[in-house]
């Protein structure tokens, strides 16, 4: 069932008093990304409050989810709720665990869409921001249950007749999205706003698009009725219904069945983090803090990252953190700090504040150990999209950046020029901008801030800064929220059999500052090796054009990548492959981009980036998921079907499918 | 040089952290160049009928005896500061490593002290080994460094599995962090 925003703090309360009642444990699951990683410190420090004892088990894939599952059973673990991070809400929970109807499973996950089975069950709270009213709107338009497996996988119509019928859909969404390319930025911009209740992601409205419609019901009769029953399940009374079947009601079946498919195909995110979520039931019960706020941010920061949340949602929640900053920083903020001024974005460190008064009583006081330093503050900023600048040199950060990688191509000599002519522009000599951020000029920092924003509006960079915030720590030094993010992450990358030791290093980086530091030297080397391959994909041309899709294929991955494939940072990687090619125009047009790579002898990874949620990328991921559904068995799915690991030998059988479209 | 063996014993071990392997081979060749001294220190001292009052002898026989004595507390100090590490090592973490590490003399000794250590317990009724500060939480939050199987807490049953996270009764896993299974994270 869904947890609406307003009901936060009493289901809460609910496992509180239950576990304390029963003196049961509570098990935490926690995926490896920073956004679950700050959740679960938040989680774990309310349940700490109320001496509920816990345990939190790191999890990578689903398939050692089950293992674990099995495992405390087989223990006969007494635990009654279980708190799933970034995991669980895209698939069948209880199926898949086989909990038993006693136990009940709290989930926050950013993952959509929602599995409708978890939907709803009675044992699994899905945290949600949406508001109980609009909630109940949409549970009106909600696809028929009981069609999808427990991964999501809806058993679609009548596979060769569907592959002919779609082929023509996608070429007439071709057609059509090519007109429509000019007008699609800017009507990708109004639809971001945030709001606790948005209502911006509906898919159902174009459920309602009577073209598309009346191309589904084409479908209708080809169906054979075996499709449906191949999924049926015995608990389910609406499933038992659509079993006895007058044509009439087939037709309305077959329907469903397209609805249900479309539903599952809309993979995306939400536009709210769960460190936000989880620092709002923190503040519901009152017990919110300063350090909440640091990991909202940074749960916050990591979605913004990756492209999860449109610019307009993330606007609207710094703000709303802006304001739960001033509520805990009031006592204790200068006129200083209040102007949120550029300088305050150059620097490296702040005047100490040993004068001042310090929030130590805010930042987790009372044994909770809720951040790095107890008397460190927070400070609103404006901020380049220059990754690790404050860590690096100005001409390196430069270079390595995703923004002027893509905008650039700083790996090709024209690329290097237009950086050095930036430079001149802004007349910073060389030397300057290759001294390490902390030594450079003050003279060259302050033409930075006066001039930088329209330097780079000669070279067409309109967009370079972004809100956020820095944490001042006691000593003077700060970290901005992106690269306490790109520090944490680097922890999470992993080579071999040591993964659950890089969850522990991140979960180490929120606590210890030496790790964060050395994190920032790891994230150095990411960028680096970033700009290195997507160097090799552009340069090469290696990305091969169908007539639906563009795949990018590794035959032979280096174990740098292999190791950073494997890991959550994949995704920020192909963000960067795909707005390089964007903006250097390599390939034009919105087809959706899939990614091969073989990680190791016996398996190859495959997920896709969708260059936007048009229609022609969502039938894409029908057609993909339809031909992974027929490949089951030799493929392991992950992620919420975000990603698949397909046997050798299989990923030819899955690109001739989806050639054939 | 003379007295180099026993300045690299001392300074190996003041180079490690923990307690690092008994190196026996050192010990044994600073103990044959102290009895050589000594041979040496009595022949010349033999030579010169114990007539010190040539300060070429005088001078050779002070510093044969200088290094004997410099080397016999470099020994010394080296053998002591390992009891030292070993003995505040019972009350950390007595890793098995540790135990690899030690010669025969020192397991002996360490034994022997433990004897000690527990009679002198049992006459007092305190147990000392433990920590001498009081706890500042009933609970404490653990990672688990090692498989430890699962223990009887008093909520029930808990799997200690290796790289997991447990918030737990501080009287329930106090053995379990002297033994090294868990380390506390706050």
């Amino acid at each position: 069932m869904l947890v609406t925003r307003s009901k936060f703090a009493d289901v809460w309360n609910m496992m509180r008093k239950q576990c304390l009642r029963n003196n049961h444990p509570v098990l935490v699951f926690v995926t490896c990304t920073v956004d679950a990683v700050c959740s679960c410190k938040i989680l774990t420090e309310l349940l700490k409050r109320d001496f509920i004892s816990f345990q939190v088990y790191p999890v990578f894939s689903y398939a050692q989810l089950k293992q674990l599952f099995s495992q405390l059973d087989e223990k006969q673990s007494s635990w009654e709720f279980s708190l799933f991070i970034e995991l669980g809400a895209t698939v069948d929970l209880l199926q898949l665990l086989k909990a038993e109807m006693s136990k009940y499973l709290l989930v926050w996950d950013t993952q959509r869409p929602y599995h409708l089975r978890n939907l709803e069950s009675k044992n699994v709270f899905l945290f949600d921001r949406h508001s109980q009213e609009s909630w109940a709107k949409r549970v009106k338009t909600l696809p028929f249950v009981g069609l999808e497996n427990e991964f999501g996988f809806v058993r679609g119509p009548n596979n060769a007749f569907m592959m002919e019928d779609a082929a023509s859909l996608l070429d007439e969404e071709d057609e059509r999205e090519e007109e429509e390319d000019i007008s699609r930025e800017t009507d990708d911009e109004t639809v971001a706003s945030f709001h606790w209740d948005n209502e911006s992601c509906s898919l159902w409205d174009e459920l309602k698009d009577e073209e598309t419609n009346s191309r589904w019901e084409r479908w209708l009769p080809t169906i054979s009725r075996s499709n449906n029953t191949s999924n049926e399940d015995p608990n389910n009374p609406r499933q038992e219904h659509s079993i006895a079947m007058s044509p009439h009601e087939l037709e309305d079946t077959l329907k469903c069945s397209k609805e249900a498919l479309l539903y599952y195909a809309k993979l995306g995110w939400d536009a709210c983090s769960s460190s936000i979520l989880t620092y709002v039931l923190a503040r519901d019960i009152n017990q919110g803090t300063l350090s909440h706020v640091w990991l909202a941010i940074l749960g916050l920061t990591d979605h913004f990252l990756d492209n999860h949340i449109l610019k307009g949602d993330y606007e609207m929640q710094i703000s709303f953190l802006k304001t739960e900053l001033e509520r805990y920083q009031t006592t204790t903020t200068t006129e200083k700090e209040e102007d949120p001024s550029p300088l305050g974005m150059l620097s490296t460190s702040f005047p100490s504040c040993e004068n001042e008064m310090t929030s130590s009583d805010c930042f987790g006081g009372g044994g909770c150990g809720g951040g790095i330093d107890d008397k460190s503050r927070i400070v609103y900023s404006m901020e380049w999209k220059i990754e690790l600048m404050r860590h690096w040199t100005f001409y390196e950060s430069l270079m390595h950046s995703r923004l002027f990688v893509s905008h650039f191509a700083t790996w090709k000599q024209q690329g290097q020029r237009d950086v050095l002519e930036l430079l001149a522009i802004l007349g910073i000599p060389l030397k300057d901008a290759k001294q390490t951020w902390n030594h450079m000029n003050v003279r060259c920092k302050r033409l930075l801030q006066s001039k930088f924003p329209v330097a780079c509006r000669h070279f067409g960079l309109y967009d370079i800064c972004f809100p956020s915030f820095i944490r001042v720590f006691s000593d003077g030094s700060c970290f901005s929220a992106m690269d306490v993010v790109l520090a944490i992450r680097s922890s999470l990358l992993f080579s071999g059999e040591a993964y659950m030791d890089t969850f522990w290093k991140a979960y180490e980086s929120l606590i210890d500052a030496n790790v964060l530091v050395e994190g920032s030297h790891r994230a150095i080397n990411i960028q680096r090796y970033y700009m290195e391959e997507v160097a090799q994909v552009a340069n090469r041309q290696r990305i091969l054009s169908c007539k639906h899709f563009r795949y990018i294929m590794w035959k032979e991955c280096s174990q740098s990548l292999k190791a950073l494939l494997l890991s959550s940072l994949y995704r920020s990687f192909s963000l960067e492959i795909a707005e390089t090619l964007e903006q250097r125009n390599i390939f034009t047009g919105t087809k959706p981009l899939l990614f091969l790579a073989k990680i190791s002898e016996d398996e190859w990874q495959v997920w896709f980036l969708a260059s936007n949620d048009s229609r022609s990328c969502r039938y894409f991921l029908v057609h993909l998921q339809q031909s992974i559904l027929d490949m089951l068995a030799h493929v392991r799915v992950e992620q919420g079907r975000l990603v698949y690991y397909v046997e050798n030998g299989y990923e030819k059988i899955l690109l001739r499918k989806l050639q054939s479209l | 040089m003379y007295g180099d063996q026993a300045t690299a014993l001392v300074h190996h071990l003041y180079k490690s952290s923990s307690l690092p392997p008994y190196k026996e081979d050192a010990v044994r060749q600073v103990v044959q160049e102290i009895d050589q001294l000594y041979a040496q220190l009595v022949q010349l001292l033999e030579k010169a009928n114990n007539d010190l009052s040539d300060p070429r002898i005088g001078g050779t026989a002070i510093f044969f005896h200088r290094v004997i004595l410099r080397n016999k507390r470099c020994v010394l100090a080296y053998l002591l500061h390992r009891f030292y590490r070993l003995r505040d090592s019972r009350y950390l973490v007595m890793d098995d490593r540790i135990e690899e590490n030690l010669s025969a003399s020192e397991q002996e000794l360490l034994t022997n002290y433990e004897q000690l250590v527990a009679t002198y317990s049992d006459k007092v009724q305190i147990d000392i080994s433990s920590s001498l500060y009081p706890p500042r939480a009933l609970y404490l939050e653990v990672k688990v460094l090692k498989d430890c199987g699962t223990i009887m807490t008093e909520n029930g049953p808990v799997h200690l599995r290796k790289d997991t996270l447990h918030y737990l009764k501080r009287t329930d896993i106090e053995l379990l962090i002297q033994q090294g299974y868990l380390l506390p994270t706050s």
